[in-house]
């Protein structure tokens, strides 16, 4: 027993001799002590009730209700995670034409994640520049489509298609983030990122 | 004697076949009106017509509560009272003070497509707006 009064049981020993299934752990904290974090999440996109054995990957942020942005943007960051913790998630999808939109269905839900991805951001001003960047990309989506592919380059011109993990990838550069983990899991066009114009950054610098 | 017999059992063939068309046929009627009674498979601002039509404007936040609550194929995903939801079109602007997320259901087209809708309130809790989005899961 600690000293809160908690019984302690070493979990190893549990899911060892008794066989049962994994002990559901406490709430990971996503903030370590930060006031925002950034974090790529995947999860298997399905066929109906089929695995289609391929991944999505969106950018979930974290942000402590003490911080600056949460303060200002806070109907952006929809969903509780913690007691003075929310979170908000922007990610693509699409048919015909790449949509991204904030806060999508299956993005928000962290309990369909195979993989959370730290991308080691906890400035709030990269976290305000994804914002914007995504932003960017959604105020022009309707007037200046992408062309969507579920797999950007096997059967079209690989220079047009895009998809989901292509704007996930493509956000995150845009907002210069260096070294982006590619997820384990089969993520298709993680490898192709959305160009930067396509999120309002032309030449060598923003547009404003 | 024989060939009594033959006719006999064609006809119990021919009424099985029969049986088993008509089956399909009810089978597959109850799926195609499934699938075009369904709501959730209308255009996003029909399902808003239909959402503003149960709940007008005006609308008390208790109101909506109920009536969301009343519909055991919803799930209310979250209630603030500090902040409204963010508009689905340019320039994404705050609707409201306060808001609801109801997560409406979802279908399959085939890729599993979630249906969501937003109130948001003004700040003595009234409906001002509602907004509905349909999210395609896909790659």
């Amino acid at each position: 027993m600690d000293p809160s009064g908690n019984i302690f049981v070493p979990r190893r020993t549990l899911e060892t001799y008794i066989n049962l299934e994994p002990l559901p752990t406490a709430k990971t904290d996503y903030l370590n002590g930060n006031s925002v974090s950034v974090y790529l999440g995947v999860h298997q996109v399905k066929f109906g009730p089929i695995p289609t054995g391929n991944y999505h990957s969106s950018v979930i942020i974290y942000a402590s209700h003490d911080s600056d942005i949460y303060k200002e943007n806070g109907d952006m960051f929809n969903n509780s995670y913690a007691d003075g913790v929310s979170y908000a998630t922007l990610g693509a999808g699409g048919v015909f034409n790449l949509k991204a939109d904030l806060n999508r269905k299956k993005d928000k839900n962290l309990n369909i994640k195979k993989e959370m991805i730290n991308l080691n951001i906890s400035d709030e001003t990269t976290v305000g520049q994804l914002f914007e960047l995504h932003n960017n990309y959604t105020t022009k989506q309707s007037s200046s489509k992408t062309k969507y592919s579920y797999f950007p380059g096997m059967f079209n011109d690989s220079s047009k298609y895009y998809n989901s993990n292509s704007y996930a990838a493509g956000l995150l550069k845009a907002a210069g983030v260096e070294n982006i983990p590619t997820p384990e899991n089969k993520a298709p066009g993680f490898k192709k990122p959305l160009p930067n114009y396509k999120f309002g950054i032309h030449g060598g610098g923003r547009k404003r | 004697m024989e060939e009594g017999e033959n006719a006999k059992m064609k006809s119990i063939l021919r009424k099985r076949r029969k049986k088993m068309i008509y089956i399909i046929l009810v089978i597959v009627l109850i799926l195609g009106l499934n699938f075009l009674l369904n709501p959730l498979r209308w255009p996003a601002n029909q399902i808003r017509n239909r959402l503003l039509n149960q709940t007008p404007i005006g609308t008390s936040m208790e109101d909506v509560i109920k009536v969301v609550e009343g519909n055991k194929k919803w799930e209310i995903e979250n209630i603030r009272y500090d902040f409204g939801y963010t508009s689905l079109e340019p320039p994404f602007d705050e609707i409201g003070e306060k808001s609801i997320t109801v997560y409406l259901g979802e279908y399959w087209n085939p890729l599993v497509v979630d249906v969501t809708a937003w109130y948001g309130f003004d700040e003595e809790g009234k409906l001002i707006d509602v907004a509905v989005r349909k999210d395609v899961d896909t790659l």
